[in-house]
């Protein structure tokens, strides 16, 4: 069983699936909502436990995201994504601001990141994140 | 106004505001390629010589009663204290330097000589006030909830004292600081959530604890005999950092020209509309390096604005070609000396302090337009509040 760091253990829990919903998803567990994306990326908190990053920035994202090092999550603490991955994708439903439910997941950590706001009103109308100072990448397949 | 509807920019067609975009895209991922060595020195370099001024002030002082010693020792370490709060502690909370993956000197671990935890500091300056600038309502920083700034905010008696709250605000500025992510709005209204008042209550009550520590008990009995001039010279020293940047950040988006928005629905605008908004509700201080580095590097306000995230040290460069940019595509670039631009603020502080029939507005005239394209419909545009903001109306309620 996997033991959820505190702050996110303590997040209130979805209704459906009695689950920590994540920081930037809200009230349930679903696609992150943007105004909390941005707060999240400019107050510098984990976008999973809500609390203040620490050292060794952490992005979770498919593998595509990580090749394309454009992230839709923002970013969290490593511990908080460790655990998000091994919890969430059990649930087998699109979650972590991915379309569709993943079996492998990429986990990136890095110094630092950039906030990319959409270019143009007629496409992706979300925010997305680069890492420009990556320490670790790690593959993460879910069991 | 919303934003929308501003003449300074109606004159850019959708096509022309995409482009301006792309050009300051391109500014940006220039310094992103460049930053390295020669960055990373600077901020080193700055971090030192604030360690050194302020280790320095502090040993003067152990000699602070006699005058010169006080005088030398209190100059010191209030510069030391305007550096770390203005060059250092705020750019290095807006993640400028993360690039360098320095764990001592990144966002997530700086603590800041001042009351205000950076926790609070990072969601009320780099959250709300970064992303909300200038709109009425949202952007807390629009005379700190004691002064009325915008002749759109609904002018009540208690404004007419703006005089005595603007001197006491810059006096005391650090605890206006420290206050400000509390909300004091929703305190009043009931809107504050109960929990996450006594946690922010708690946070704060320990970092003034440990500021007030540091420089009213332990330093002043490290000097024994001169405890009670250090303890003064501590004091100066913190005035000094409070009225400096209280003047840096005001004149960052009072003067004239520096406008103010009612959009509430901000959050779905496209990168060049976020930039346009930045750079029309920002106001630059013209002065020499020397005045640039105690200000944080904010009298490039504009360019702080568009790159938050940028060291501090490319934003002389950048602002080159930012005003090539707003020249070519008509756009006002608020600048003057930052007397100037001070006289403006405390014009406006003053003026507003009376209803607006008893004055006239300041607001300089658009430049000519260059061209005429084709703004968005309210229709393809998100829904957003065409009224006066939010504050004004919870005001008049």
């Amino acid at each position: 069983m996997t033991v959820l760091p505190h702050p996110l253990a303590e997040r209130p829990r979805d209704s459906a699936y009695d689950i920590p919903v994540p920081f930037a998803c809200g009230d349930e567990l679903g696609p992150p909502v943007k105004k909390l994306v941005l707060q999240c990326a400019l107050s510098r908190i984990c976008g999973l436990c809500g609390e203040s990053l620490s050292w060794g920035v952490t992005f979770v994202g498919s593998p595509d995201e990580a090749e394309a090092n454009a992230f839709h999550f923002p970013p969290s603490h490593e511990a908080c994504a460790d655990a998000a991955l091994a919890i969430y994708p059990q649930l087998g439903v699109p979650v972590l601001g991915q379309p569709v439910p993943l079996d492998t997941w990429a986990l990136v950590v890095t110094g630092g990141f950039e906030l990319v706001r959409p270019t143009s009103r007629t496409g992706d109308m979300r925010v997305h994140f680069t890492a420009h100072a990556v320490s670790d990448r790690r593959t993460v397949t879910s069991a | 106004m919303a934003i929308s509807d501003v003449k300074e920019y109606t004159h850019l067609s959708p096509e022309q505001v995409e482009e301006l975009g792309r050009e300051l895209d391109a500014i940006r991922a220039d310094v992103e390629e460049s930053r390295g060595p020669d960055d990373a020195a600077y901020i080193n370099r700055m971090i030192t010589i604030q360690r050194r001024l302020a280790a320095a002030g502090r040993v003067t002082l152990f000699a602070s009663r006699y005058k010169p010693a006080f005088v030398a020792g209190t100059a010191m370490l209030g510069v030391a204290k305007i550096l770390e709060n203005m060059e250092i502690g705020h750019n290095v909370m807006h993640g400028q330097w993360d690039w360098m993956n320095d764990p001592e000197i990144h966002s997530s671990n700086w603590e800041w000589d001042t009351a205000q935890p950076a926790e609070q500091w990072k969601h009320s300056h780099n959250y709300v006030h970064h992303q909300f600038t200038n709109v009425l309502g949202h952007d807390n920083d629009i005379g700190y909830g004691v002064l009325r700034m915008a002749r759109e905010q609904n002018w009540h008696p208690v404004n007419l004292g703006q005089p005595v709250y603007n001197a006491a605000l810059a006096l005391l500025f650090q605890w206006g600081v420290a206050l400000h992510d509390l909300d004091l709005e929703a305190i009043r209204k009931g809107r504050k959530d109960p929990k996450e008042m006594k946690r922010q209550l708690r946070s704060i009550g320990k970092k003034i604890r440990r500021q007030f520590a540091k420089d009213y008990v332990v330093y002043p009995l490290l000097a024994g005999p001169n405890a009670v001039t250090t303890m003064k010279a501590n004091a100066t020293a913190n005035l000094m950092r409070n009225v400096w940047s209280y003047m840096i950040i005001f004149c960052g988006h009072f003067p004239d020209g520096a406008m103010h928005f009612t959009e509430e629905e901000i959050e779905d605008e496209t990168r060049p509309e976020w930039y346009l908004r930045q750079m029309l509700g920002s106001a630059n201080s013209e002065g020499g390096p020397l005045l640039h580095v105690m200000a944080g590097n904010l009298g490039f306000q504009i360019e702080h604005h568009l790159f938050p995230d940028l060291p501090s040290n490319r934003y002389a460069e950048i602002s080159v070609k930012v005003q090539d940019i707003c020249q070519r595509y008509g756009i006002p670039y608020t600048t003057g000396p930052l007397h100037h631009q001070f006289g403006q603020v405390l014009r406006t502080i003053h003026k507003l302090a009376l209803p607006n029939g008893m004055t006239s507005d300041d607001s300089p005239t658009p430049p000519s337009p260059i061209g005429r394209g084709r703004r968005l419909t309210d229709a393809e545009r998100p829904t957003r509040r065409l009224e006066t903001g939010a504050w004004s109306k919870l005001r008049s309620a």
